[in-house]
């Protein structure tokens, strides 16, 4: 992570990107699934 | 330690990454058919934008108040004076009385402006804290809110990632 110059903002900077990270894992597990699903039907 | 610290240049590559994760996610949000997916999409992508917007224009404010620290410590040594932290102040030492005189006379000047500086730094933080945090809150919800219609719809172990 850049150096914001303040621990504080630098902790709200980490944790954005957590949680746009565990969104984006939910994303792609979510349409993995989907995806599986809609083979498996086809 | 400077008295305005951080790397606007990494601040600066975090937003554009941040906004072309955006980007991408913008591509294939229309191919997406309505559902939780799509919603989620649509949250991710507008909050990663944002996020990376306020990124940006932090990392451009940081390098405005780098840019005017170096210039006001120039202006303080000019003035024979000390930066001290965002503290102008008169050196140590004896000094003839109008050498004495003039530098009392520029510190006060000298001293707002390093208090301006201070001040617009802060805000820049401020803004940058308060723009990531509701991000975080609200990505935090739409996530909840996908794993939970998932949890209903579909048993909910598979999306637990």
């Amino acid at each position: 992570m850049p150096d914001t110059g303040d621990a504080v903002t630098g902790r709200s900077v980490d944790a954005f990107v957590e949680e746009a990270a565990a969104a984006l894992r939910v994303l792609a597990g979510a349409l993995g699934a989907a995806s599986a699903a809609g083979g498996s039907r086809s | 330690m400077t008295a305005v610290p951080g790397d606007p240049a990494g601040c600066s590559q975090l937003g554009a990454e941040l906004r072309t994760t955006a980007a991408r996610l913008a591509e294939v949000e229309p191919a997406l058919p309505p559902g939780p997916e799509a919603d989620l999409v649509r949250a991710l992508l507008l909050r990663l934008d944002r996020a990376g917007e306020a990124c940006q224009r932090f990392a451009q404010d940081l390098a405005a108040a780098q840019r005017e620290l170096r210039r006001l410590a120039l202006d303080v040594e000019g003035a024979g004076l000390v930066l001290d932290g965002l503290t102008v102040a008169e050196p140590w030492g004896v000094a003839p009385a109008e050498v004495a005189a003039e530098r009392r006379r520029r510190l006060p000047e000298l001293q707002r402006r390093s208090e301006r500086l201070g001040a617009t730094a802060a805000r820049a933080r401020g803004a940058l804290r308060r723009a990531l945090d509701e991000g975080t809150q609200a990505l935090r919800a739409a996530t909840g809110a996908t794993t939970g219609r998932r949890t209903a719809g579909w048993g909910g172990s598979s999306v637990t990632a």
